[in-house]
């Protein structure tokens, strides 16, 4: 008991103080996790635009199979990325394993479907009518998809706050793919486990209070818009 | 300048769906596609406004082809400059009144746009609601705003898809009312798709009658709703009896047709032909308790009530008079007359209330 109570309190002050070693772990995970979300924002929400406007054969499958990708285990995702990036597997060359690229290529692939799932089914509640109203209008067809996305804009909110929840929380991918290389890989997750195994408990609960302070931070802002801007 | 239309839609469940007919394009009027639902009038209209896709045939804008399957030519909805309105209507729920009507016209300068905007709230009757959200809006005001989006752009050709099925009856009455008027003053050429006669009656230029997918019949409306040629068109435009009949005589104009057993007169439409549809509006049946002889109608059939079904201030009377016949009375006459399921009664129809259409060979 008294070990979990001396942890708490070294984890107040080293929060307080602004450790450094605390603080550059925070800011790179937050820079990192942010990154994939965005790359996962442009091509899942692509993907789901794609899915939700367009007839094609396959194209039950390919839903189920983005459905299955939301709940991708981050180890599987972690173990292909590594893979790849192999210095002898197929993109060996670009020499990213165990670099913070590595880490938001993992975090992406981990994202994406998340964020193409719902914004499949965003654009997927618009009334269908819509979609042609808007065509009528005289919009391109490029007018149009992004008048469908600016009406679809607080579901796909939340689909950026699920990605973004998903992969500054996760552990597996980060850890097999970044290395916890100190100054370079090392972020919340993986720092959290190495200090919880080292048995400084201290540092472990400091890291794990900020982490859960910034995914409530970022999905409280982005909650707080979502809400302000909801119609009645 | 004409829209000539002459093509055919297939779907891999369900009829093939076939349009041919054209219409003038500068001028006002309005053609009316009128059938049941499920007949495919939206999806004519679909093909027309490019949302939907012919399989076959052309759609020409005077010499413009907006589709043509022998070329492969195919105008995108927006180069098409065609107005659409949804049966229901589809507003930009996050734009108010002003922005939804403004929507067509992103490419016109601001202050034409402004301009624009406030003369089709003034012509839509929806002045003082410019700053409102679809939200907060009865559906005949979102339909208000529906057409006048449409029509803000100035399109060639304005497409309405059911525009009043879902308002109630006396705000549907005062938008038609309205809305003839605007459109004729704007000089728009416009197609009405709708399965209420009142509509089609009182709206159409010129009707066109659709069953199963293709275009059965078309006219003026008075002209086809008086008039139709055939069972199916009759059966639609609300004949509540059509029966078969041969033909037992012929004198002066007049035909003797047999319903079975029962003889009815009517006028002689002209031709050969040896059997008829003997078609009778419910309007243009009277009933009587009792017989009392000498009346004008030169049908009188005697028969039993099969069935009542009370519409509102009418009732609709389903008999056997040797033939199913059916009459619309008022419930004020069903009250005096104290009918009720199978009492004897007599029905009275003018010559010229049953309209005949020949069978050929």
């Amino acid at each position: 008991m008294d070990l979990i109570w001396e942890g708490i309190k070294e984890a107040i002050r080293l929060l307080l103080t602004l450790d450094r070693e605390v603080l550059s772990i925070t800011l790179l995970s937050l820079a990192l996790s942010g990154l994939a979300t965005l790359v996962s924002l442009v091509l899942g929400v692509s993907t789901g635009v794609v899915l939700a406007l367009n007839r094609f054969p396959g194209k039950r499958l390919v839903i189920s199979l983005v459905n299955t990708g939301m709940g991708l285990p981050p180890v599987v995702v972690g173990l292909f990325v590594s893979m790849l990036l192999w210095r002898n597997g197929p993109l060996g060359m670009l020499h990213l394993l165990y670099t913070p690229m590595a880490i938001v290529i993992a975090q992406a692939v981990i994202a994406t479907p998340i964020i193409a799932g719902l914004s499949l089914a965003a654009l997927q509640q618009l009334p269908s009518n819509l979609r042609l109203q808007i065509l009528t209008l005289g919009a391109s067809r490029r007018q149009m998809i992004w008048m469908l996305i600016k009406e679809a804009r607080l579901p796909l909110l939340a689909a950026i706050m699920a990605g973004f929840g998903g992969v500054i929380s996760e552990v597996g991918a980060s850890i097999m793919v970044g290395g916890n290389i100190k100054g370079s890989t090392r972020v919340l997750t993986t720092a959290t486990v190495m200090e919880t195994s080292k048995g400084n408990f201290d540092m472990a609960i400091a890291l794990s209070v900020i982490l859960l302070l910034l995914a409530f931070t970022v999905n409280a802002a982005l909650t707080h818009i979502q809400q302000r801007r909801r119609p009645r | 300048m004409a829209l000539r239309a002459n093509f055919t839609r297939d779907f891999s469940s369900g009829p093939r769906i076939a349009a041919e007919f054209q219409m003038e394009l500068n001028r006002f009027g309005i053609t009316v596609l009128f059938g049941a639902s499920g007949c495919g009038k939206t999806t004519i209209l679909r093909c027309l406004a490019g949302l939907d896709r012919p399989d076959m045939g052309a759609i020409f804008a005077e010499d413009v082809p907006w589709f043509d399957a022998a070329s492969g030519r195919f105008v995108p909805p927006h180069r098409r400059h065609v107005g659409y309105v949804f049966q229901e209507s589809a507003l930009f729920p996050h734009l108010d009144v002003r922005g939804n009507i403004a929507f067509g016209l992103r490419d016109w300068s601001s202050q034409d746009r402004t301009h624009r905007v406030s003369e089709l709230l003034r012509l839509m009757g929806l002045e003082g609601m410019e700053r409102r959200r679809p939200v907060e809006l009865s559906g005949g005001e979102k339909q208000r705003v529906a057409m006048a989006r449409a029509l803000a752009p100035r399109p060639r050709l304005l497409l309405l898809d059911e525009p009043f099925a879902s308002l109630d009856r006396p705000a549907a009455e005062q938008l038609r009312h309205e809305l003839r008027h605007v459109l004729q003053a704007m000089k728009m050429p416009v197609i009405l798709v709708t399965h209420n006669r009142d509509e089609a009656l009182s709206l159409g230029d010129h009707l066109l009658l659709m069953r199963e997918g293709c275009i059965c019949q078309g006219g003026s409306p008075t002209e086809v709703f008086a008039k139709p040629d055939s069972r199916e068109a009759a059966e639609l435009l609300g004949f509540g009896t059509v029966v078969r009949t041969r033909i037992a005589g012929r004198t002066e104009g007049l035909l003797r047709l047999l319903a079975g057993e029962i003889e009815l007169v009517a006028p002689d439409p002209g031709g050969e032909f040896n059997e008829a549809y003997a078609c009778i509006r419910g309007e243009g049946v009277s009933l009587e308790r009792h017989g009392s002889g000498a009346v004008t109608q030169r049908n009188r059939l005697a028969g039993r009530v099969t069935a009542l079904h009370h519409l509102g201030p009418l009732v609709r009377v389903q008999m056997d008079c040797g033939f199913p016949l059916e009459s619309l009375i008022t419930s004020w006459a069903c009250e005096d007359l104290a009918l009720a399921v199978g009492d004897p009664i007599h029905a009275l129809i003018k010559a010229t209330a049953v309209i005949v259409i020949p069978i050929e060979g």
